[in-house]
């Protein structure tokens, strides 16, 4: 059940990374081409390969299973919090949600005066700069449950499926539903953070329904961020004059 | 350097917010409370959350 649940969280969280990735990519190749801005993305896909592969190792010598599964589980922690709150705020309609479009529309005018190497560049640091969540989270993931190659083939797939989709559509893909992946994500990895760190406090036995506690876990938090959204947009429509 | 510290442990809500959620497992773990810590530390991590989306 873990390393399917690990694909999951690692496909879909690195799914919204990689549409925003190919956004910034598109905005480059209209202005110096598919060919120069696809080899910045491989250039930085590559270097993300092996920040995954470097960290996932020297992970696994130095650490011994409990310090991991609590260092892992903090992490986790602070990911899927950030990103289930953020979830949440957007699905109240206290903040807005992300746009492609915009997100496209900036980078084309942050790009019209730049030189072909520094626009080279954007498309270098925007993939890397997405692929960083995604490498943290595949490290994350896979290096504490021993399921490095779960983690990577999710991220992996949803590189294959953004990729595909994009170079068909050649436009920002706005139809994925982001906010209601990062709500999935978010509380999918919460529920992964909580449930190592209380097992590197209190042993093996911390959690009642041993590792099915995983699925009430994230069960949990979706759930009760769908709540906590609602009675956040119930307020501000109360709020409102 | 910065942004990956930033990415790493996020802004200072969420530290406190996983810090205090992490005090209180703690706090009911050491107490010989591992079954309440189950119930309490996901309900406190969620209240996190609810404050944290309030902005």
């Amino acid at each position: 059940m873990t390393g399917a649940s690990i694909f999951l969280a690692t496909f879909l969280a690195a799914g919204v990374e990689w549409v925003e990735a190919f956004t910034i990519v598109l905005a480059v190749a209209l202005s110096i081409g598919w060919r120069a801005a696809g080899g910045a993305a491989l250039a930085a896909l590559a270097l993300l390969a092996a920040m995954t592969a470097a960290l996932g190792g020297l992970l696994s010598l130095w650490l011994d299973t409990a310090w991991l599964e609590a260092a892992i589980g903090v992490l986790l922690l602070l990911f899927g919090v950030r990103w289930l709150a953020k979830a949440v705020a957007r699905h109240a309609g206290l903040k807005a949600h992300h746009d492609e479009d915009v997100e496209l529309a900036r980078a084309e005018r942050a790009l019209a005066a730049r030189e072909r190497s520094a626009a080279w560049l954007v498309a270098f640091q925007g993939v890397l700069i997405e692929g960083l969540e995604v490498w943290l989270l595949v490290v994350a993931l896979g290096a504490h449950a021993e399921r490095t190659l779960a983690a990577a083939a999710g991220a992996l797939a949803a590189l294959v499926v953004v990729a595909a989709a994009g170079a068909v559509a050649q436009a920002p893909l706005r139809r994925v539903p982001e906010n209601a992946i990062k709500f999935a994500v978010g509380a999918m990895i919460t529920a992964f953070g909580s449930f190592w760190t209380l097992e590197a406090m209190g042993g093996a036995g911390a959690w009642p329904w041993g590792e099915w506690s995983l699925v009430v876990l994230a069960a949990f938090y979706l759930l009760g961020g769908l709540l906590v959204a609602a009675e956040l947009r119930r307020r501000a429509a109360m709020a409102r004059p | 350097m910065t942004a990956l510290f930033r990415l790493l442990a996020g802004d200072g809500r969420t530290l406190l917010v996983v810090a205090l959620a992490l005090a209180l497992a703690g706090a009911l773990v050491a107490c010989g409370r591992g079954s309440a810590a189950a119930f309490l530390f996901p309900l406190a991590l969620l209240a996190g959350v609810a404050w944290l989306a309030r902005g």
